[in-house]
């Protein structure tokens, strides 16, 4: 049932792409309301901003409507978009980096934990005993944490996996590597939180 | 009884395990592991609540302007002039020639037989039959230089580079005229 369902959606992504590539605006529009969030929800865990996640994400829509010509059938559409922003993400780590002066390698942690005046990216006392939490929100702010202390590349792999709920192939496509890449970095992502969320685990 | 060197072996497999993309009879191993081993078995303990919590963080909203913002900036994209490079143009064409497929179909056909004038060309050539080499063995013939005469000592007479090269050429004229009797090269000195 959950099959066929996915092939109507499968389907209906087909017909709103061919139309998109006519330039036809409800299409897009349609897509738009069918993806944003999956997508704002992507690049909001990966840049730990809601601001720049938002900014982000109206541009992987722009430039999914200058290329939509180019896009092939391949790819699902949510992989196409989602490669789209991985890409956005790099770049935007990049320029950061460059207006920082600093130079630093995609496999650190990324940096934007060091910034000031936004809550998540305030790494939390681990140390305080998790019974001292009171609300989900709080619970919400220390994985956040966590995760900005994960390497840029692992971050993408373990949210498209356990945020975003996509398949290992088709993080494969989304991230341009190999399967067996993807089974690594999960499984090396997995390690680093289960260090960094340890009291949350046992608790 | 489960041993360190099959904790080496089935803890890489654990994220995997956890996820049940392993195979069943790799799975079943993994299960038959962590049956004896607490290590791993709190590992894949671990692995699970950690999915378990990122699959449970609350969805993030989106502003309410989100999609007027969006369409702003599309509007500002489409507006923008866009420089199209000769090669852009090309490309465009190219692409838009592709997407036809009977245009795509008469593309293919014509850089085919593109292809193949240049092979047709060379099996023409080499049926050829070779021209005329007459010429060439009379090009061949070696007459002695100046420089070589002087070189080897066997010139008695003053070196006169006209008369030696005059000589050169009516040797060479007399050879391509077939003529032995010497005449060509009497009125070659004369010249």
């Amino acid at each position: 049932m959950l099959g066929e369902r996915s092939l109507i959606l499968t389907h209906s992504d087909a017909s709103l792409v061919a139309r998109c590539q006519k330039a036809d605006l409800a299409a897009f529009n349609e897509i738009v309301a069918r993806y944003k969030n999956k997508i704002f929800s992507y690049l909001y865990r990966m840049t730990g901003n809601a601001e720049d996640a938002e900014d982000l994400t109206q541009e992987v829509f722009v430039r999914m409507y200058t290329n939509i010509t180019s896009f092939r059938a391949e790819a699902s559409l949510s992989t196409w978009l989602f490669r789209i922003a991985g890409n956005l993400c790099v770049d935007s780590y990049r320029r950061s980096k460059k207006q920082r002066g600093l130079v630093h390698s995609l496999d650190a942690p990324f940096a934007g934990e060091e910034e000031e005046g936004t809550a998540t990216r305030d790494v939390p006392d681990l140390s305080q005993a998790p019974e001292t939490l009171v609300s989900r929100k709080e619970l919400a702010a220390h994985i956040q944490a966590a995760l900005q202390k994960l390497p840029t590349k692992l971050r993408a792999a373990i949210v498209l996996h356990d945020i975003e709920g996509l398949p290992y192939e088709d993080i494969a496509v989304a991230e341009g590597i190999p399967l067996g890449t993807v089974k690594s970095r999960i499984f090396n992502a997995r390690v680093a939180l289960r260090e960094h969320l340890r009291p949350y685990l046992e608790s | 009884m489960a041993t360190i060197r099959d904790c080496t072996r089935i803890q890489p497999l654990l994220s995997e395990y956890v996820d049940g993309t392993l195979t069943d009879q790799v799975s079943w191993d993994v299960k038959m592991h962590i049956t004896s081993c607490a290590v791993c078995a709190k590992i894949a303990d671990d692995f699970s609540a950690t999915s378990r919590l990122l699959g449970e963080l609350p969805q993030m909203e989106l502003s309410a302007n989100f999609e007027a913002m969006l369409t702003q900036r599309l509007a500002d994209e489409a507006l923008r002039p866009r420089q199209r490079t000769p090669w852009n143009r090309f490309t465009d064409t190219l692409s838009e020639i592709w997407q036809n497929s009977t245009r795509r179909n008469v593309m293919a056909t014509g850089v085919a037989v593109a292809a193949m004038v240049p092979l047709v060309v060379v099996i023409l050539n080499m049926n050829r039959p070779l021209p005329n080499t007459n010429v060439r063995q009379v090009a061949t013939t070696t007459v002695p230089t100046p420089a070589a005469i002087k070189s080897t000592g066997n010139d008695t007479s003053p070196l006169d580079p006209d008369k030696m090269w005059n000589g050169h050429l009516s040797a060479a004229a007399s050879e391509v005229l077939g003529d032995p009797s010497g005449l060509l090269a009497v009125r070659g000195e004369g010249m």
